[in-house]
């Protein structure tokens, strides 16, 4: 394979998924399976105390707490989810046991007899109510210049607050997973972004080393963050059972369950204090940005910290604090999601932004462009920009191709314009690459070469793009290319599939092996090549000042979004989408243009339709009838440019993509509604009801 | 029950509880994996399937629906000539990235393209809106599907054989042991108790338990949606006959339902669930939310009612006193409904959802107006989901008799603030009572706007 790298070609799982070959963990029957269905709690906050269960038929099981060997807490950055509810329950939807058995009519039924009695006590349940009882989980902060004296000299002081709602991932394939206890060893399989994280949870819970687990990858129908940490919840939950029946245990949610009980994005409540100087300057910034992270602090702190450190978005700010906590409520915990908090705070600063200009009556687009940070600055940590920043350029593609100066703003019939500006930090945060160190082996056998790595095959394209870069590497044909489906027994642990770092860095190391293949390929025997990542030298960071650079590059987008708003309803139609993305080198344009649409899609959603809320602690919006993705007829027109700006450290110069368009869509949206109608937007999504209110006026 | 039916061109007879949803007996008894579960509700589409050559969801089929019947799945399809060319195209476009809601996507897309072999865009979108996909944001697979239109047209006409085409063959319901007849089904409802199923689309959503169990249905299942008789639209005196197992796809390619149905039956739930769904369903539903009430209200549908010993007409606003409550007995069977054939002058339709596909009414509202001399002589209005059941007003209809469409803004604003009294919201998980009352006020202006906005016909009508 000779070709320009970004020149598309087949997916490489493309035939499987179109035939309906492809299988994905529910279409896979084993021997002997039995089923699991989880029994949750009904209430907020309280104690259990009691569980009364009909008498089981033979071979019907409860899986408890009491059936767990090891810990009972779900490992990830903060393991305090349990497996199983013990003495006290935390949130509407909280496993509390499994039952299971062959026929899930008889399981239904047994848990249709299942009685719990529970104390009720007091639950939090907002972001407000936790703040009053001080129920925060983590708390951050960081700063650089000096803010006090900045606030001081100031010219003008903008105090504002912009809010976010819950996103519910909908991958079309629900959650699913199989544990299998054989030879004294457990093989888990099922749908998932990161089997060493499973296989680590599972550590735990048996007090296992990790020779006795294999976790194997099934086909994974879309993921977007809903599949990082999550699943280890339910391989824990069936891997115990297994262990008790003896006997493959199978789990699968139903759409409804799915959504009451998995992962959400984190809603958000960010507040700004901003000193402005002479010549319409933002001299200081003040963020704070609260998140409510649920019952369990799981995962959250990491969301929290890219959040914080994305907050200022693509503007450099001399004097700035940030601060962050995750709230402690009776929810359904929160989790990654496409972004990682990051879209919270970029919708918060890009509206923010224009909000200011606005005030100042100055056109939105020249206040963001006199902030823009460029090669050389420094970041919101005080780290380096070290590559070149285009967005200048990006803007003009974008202005061009939308004919955004020259769009006049038709208030009549509600038509607007709006435009944002992003970027997203590349691989994990911080410290994160270097702790993890991930590691891939690269082998040629024969004529073939051998793809060993965890990162998965989830929709994104991974299968096709790793192959790819090996294969232009080496100049061999793609065929020539192997990548078996990971499996913790064979692959090393080249980190989880998160953070867009899949192409970047796992990538990279492929593509650093496929070199010294290339230079190894006569050897005789069979030729194994093995790298594990090291941050380039001139990375800096410490991790308890946040000081430094929390990622090693960037990647950036502009988004113009066209809108109209119907006039009588006031629902929200996107006619049109344009934008420019920088993610260094294109390692496959059709892929990522798939990748690009499909987050813009999700981030349309999220500021419009996805509406969830709570009512009590429970979800008002529990099925898909309710909670609203886009339907086809719900697009825009999309139009996707991209501009070259190769990163030395990436493979083929390739940088960061997947999480990167879900921000872009929000604050254009919501700019272009604001321009439309002449009202501020503060809060997503934004919806037909909270648009007939503003505008009553 | 012993069903015969045919899958994927082979005879099939399974001894099965007809209450089962088909994606369950196709995945589970069938092996047929093609078929995904996403949602269980008719929302995703991940579970469609070709019955008798149309797109469905098969997790809103009771198996007992499908006696006589052929169904294809994407484990036949694929052996196809046809299949191989969306295969090429859904490559080349990029249309698949998860996968999971590709064999539903490619055979909405067959079901299109029997039917239609040049869909533009809009068609193409009316086709698949009923698939959702997390990943792509749709564009690619709107460009999957032209390509492979544009490929199947080049193929024709180059004449290119199919390997193996899908047949598709009505049984003869006859031989198997179920009604045929309408007689037949007034004679079970006359001698049992059970429930009706005429498309099943609303009630196996409201009785189902989850993936691999039977919904919970307590009573055995009559299955009408097959009848013949119940099938039928008929143009008699003036006055349209509808069967009541009529499908609301059925509704749309008919010449003499009017545009202002058509427009309020169009905007209803997604092409492969307007497959099975039928007017009669939707109307015993007697949801407050239903999209076919507001037009039948307006236009004073007759609803015929008919049990072995008798039959009578009852206007629709006299049928439904509550939601999901109606007069009709337990021996009663909804034959007909029959609507005037009438035009207007004015027809204006809108539906306040969330989304322009798949979305239940937040509100919705329909406007009907006739002129004579310049002057109007018949207005109707209408108003859905917004109380318990449809709100009319005959008596502040009668107040637009007479007027100008410059005089009826006179009147705009007491007949707006005595809709308003009328209008009874609630709150729920798809909007609030105070939008709703607004939107309705908006949805009633917009109504004089278009009177308005009417040039004269003095043509009459």
């Amino acid at each position: 394979m000779k070709d320009n790298i970004s020149k598309a070609i087949n997916r490489v799982d493309g035939k499987g998924k179109i035939s309906g070959e492809a299988k994905y963990i529910d279409d896979v029957k084993f021997k002997d399976q039995l089923f699991a269905k989880t029994v949750r709690s009904e209430i907020p906050k309280g104690k259990i105390v009691s569980i009364k269960i009909p008498d089981l038929p033979n071979n019907y099981f409860v899986i408890d707490k009491n059936d767990i060997p090891g810990i009972n807490r779900m490992r990830t950055v903060v393991s305090d989810h349990p497996i199983f509810a013990e003495d006290e329950v935390s949130y509407i939807g909280q496993p509390i046991l499994l039952i299971v058995g062959a026929d899930r009519e008889i399981i239904n039924q047994i848990i249709n007899g299942i009685k719990i009695e529970y104390i009720e006590e007091k639950p939090i349940l907002s972001i407000e109510e936790a703040i009053n009882n001080e129920a925060i989980f983590t708390e951050y902060n960081y700063s650089k210049g000096d803010t006090e004296k900045a606030f001081q000299e100031a010219e003008m002081i903008i105090e504002d607050k912009y809010q976010t709602g819950y996103q519910e991932h909908i991958y079309i394939e629900p959650q699913g997973i199989v544990a299998e206890f054989k030879n004294d060893k457990v093989n888990i399989y099922g749908s998932m972004q990161c089997p060493f994280y499973v296989e680590g949870a599972i550590q735990d819970v048996l007090g296992w080393e990790a020779d006795r687990i294999r976790v194997i990858h099934s086909t994974t129908g879309g993921a977007f963050g809903g599949k990082e940490e999550f699943p280890s919840l339910l391989a824990c939950q069936v891997a115990v059972a297994s262990l008790k029946t003896n006997r493959p245990v199978k789990i699968i949610y139903d759409r409804n369950e799915d959504i009451i009980s998995s992962t959400k994005r984190h809603p958000s409540v960010i507040h700004y204090k901003v000193g402005l100087g002479k010549n319409n300057k933002i001299t200081v910034l003040m963020i704070d940005v609260n998140f409510n992270a649920g019952a369990f602090s799981g995962i959250s702190p990491v969301v929290l910290q890219r959040g914080i450190f994305s907050a200022t978005g693509v503007y450099n700010f001399q004097n700035l604090k940030v601060m962050g906590k995750n709230y402690k409520t009776n929810t359904v915990p929160c989790g990654a999601y496409r972004g990682f908090g990051s879209p919270q705070v970029l919708f918060g600063i890009e509206m923010l932004m224009i909000n200011i200009a606005k005030r100042l009556k100055i056109k939105p687009l020249d206040f963001k462009k006199s902030h823009l940070l460029k090669s050389g600055d420094s970041t919101a940590t005080n780290g380096t920009i070290r590559d070149e920043i285009k967005l200048p350029e990006m803007i003009k593609i974008a202005e061009k191709i939308s004919n955004y100066e020259k769009y006049s703003t038709d208030k009549k019939k509600f038509k607007g314009m709006g435009i944002s500006l992003f970027l997203h930090g590349c691989g994990f945060t911080g410290k994160g690459e270097n702790d993890i160190k991930g590691k891939i082996i690269l082998q040629k056998i024969g004529e073939k070469v051998f793809i060993n790595v965890s990162s998965v095959e989830m929709g994104q394209g991974a299968e096709t793009v790793l192959r790819k870069i090996v294969a232009y590497t080496l100049s061999i044909p793609i065929e020539h290319v192997a990548y078996e489906t990971p499996d913790t027994s064979k692959v090393p642990d080249s980190g989880p599939t998160v953070a867009s770092r899949t192409t970047m860095i796992v990538g990279g190391l492929l593509r650093s092996a496929s070199v010294e293949l290339k230079e190894r390929w006569n050897e005789k025997n069979e030729i194994t090549v093995t790298r594990i990542y090291k941050h380039p030298d001139f990375l800096k960071w410490d991790d308890n000042k946040f000081e430094g650079d929390a990622y090693p590059v960037y990647s950036y987008g502009v988004n113009v979004a066209e809108v109209e708003v119907d006039p009588v309803t006031f629902e929200i139609d996107v006619k049109n989408i344009y934008a420019v993305f920088d993610v260094g080198t294109v390692i496959d344009e059709r892929a990522l243009r798939g990748q690009m649409e499909g987050g813009m899609l999700q981030g349309i959603g999220w500021a419009t339709t996805e509406v969830m809320n709570l009512s009590k602690g429970k979800l008002v919006q529990k099925n898909m009838t309710d909670y609203k993705i886009p339907t086809m007829k719900d697009i825009p027109k999309f139009q996707c440019e991209f501009v070259k700006n190769p990163y030395e450290f990436g493979p083929f110069g390739a940088k960061c993509a997947g999480e990167l368009p879900l921000a872009g869509p929000p604050p254009a949206i919501a700019h272009a509604v604001s321009n439309a109608l002449s009202i501020p937007i503060k809060k997503i999504p934004i919806t037909p009801e909270d648009l007939m209110e503003a505008m009553k006026k | 029950m012993k069903i015969e039916f045919e899958l994927n061109n082979k005879k099939q007879t399974i001894q099965v509880d007809p209450a089962r949803r088909l994606l369950d007996i196709l995945r589970d008894d069938f092996g047929l994996t093609s078929v995904k579960e996403g949602c269980g509700e008719g929302e995703c589409g991940a579970c469609i399937i070709l019955l008798d050559g149309k797109a469905v969801n098969s997790c809103l089929i009771p198996v007992g629906m499908i006696v006589g019947r052929s169904i294809l799945t994407l484990e036949e399809f694929k052996k196809t000539g046809k299949y191989e060319l969306i295969e090429e195209s859904f490559l080349e476009a990029g249309s698949v990235q998860c996968g999971f809601c590709t064999s539903g996507m490619v055979m909405s897309t067959a079901g299109l393209l029997r039917v239609n072999s040049n869909p533009n865009e809009d068609e193409i979108k009316e086709a698949l809106a009923g698939n959702l996909c997390r990943c792509t944001g749709y564009q690619m697979i709107i460009e999957g599907v032209k390509l492979a239109a544009e490929k199947m047209s080049l193929a024709k006409s180059q004449s290119r054989k199919e390997k193996n085409s899908e047949t598709i063959s009505r049984k003869d319901a006859k031989s198997q042991k179920i009604i045929n007849t309408i007689d037949d089904a007034l004679k079970v409802l006359d001698d049992n108790s059970v429930t009706i199923i005429s498309g099943g689309t609303d009630l196996m959503v409201q009785k189902a338990v989850g993936t691999g169990i039977k919904p919970d249905f307590k009573r055995p299942l009559l299955f009408i949606g097959h009848l013949d008789e119940l099938k039928k639209i008929q143009l008699i005196d003036e006055k349209i006959h509808i069967g009541s197992a009529v499908t609301l796809n059925e509704l749309l390619v008919n010449e003499n339902i009017p545009d202002a149905f058509k427009k309020s039956v169009s905007e209803m739930a997604s092409f492969p669930t307007r497959n099975l769904a039928t007017i009669g369903g939707n109307v015993i539903n007697a949801s407050p939310a239903g999209d076919t009430l507001p037009f039948l209200y307006a236009v004073d549908a007759k609803l015929v009612l008919r049990s072995k010993q008798n039959e009578r007409v009852i206007p629709i606003e006299k049928f439904i006193y509550g939601p999901g409550k109606t007069i009709i007995n337990s021996n009663e069977l909804l034959s007909e409904i029959i609507i005037p054939a009438k035009s207007y002058d004015v027809n204006y339709y809108k539906k306040a959802g969330s989304r322009k596909g798949m979305t239940l009414s937040k509100a919705s509202f329909i406007g009907l107006a006739n002129f004579e001399n310049e002057k109007i002589s018949d207005v109707r209005i209408a108003f859905g989901a917004v109380a318990s059941t449809v709100i009319r007003s005959r008596e502040l209809e009668k107040k637009f008799i007479g007027k100008t469409k410059i005089g009826i803004e006179s009147i705009f604003f007491d007949i707006s603030t005595k809709y308003d009294k009328l209008i009874k919201p609630i709150d729920d998980s798809r909007s609030s009572k105070i939008y709703r009352k607004k939107v309705c006020k908006r949805m009633l202006k917009e109504f004089f706007r278009e009177i308005y906005r009417r040039e004269y016909n003095h043509n009459g009508h």
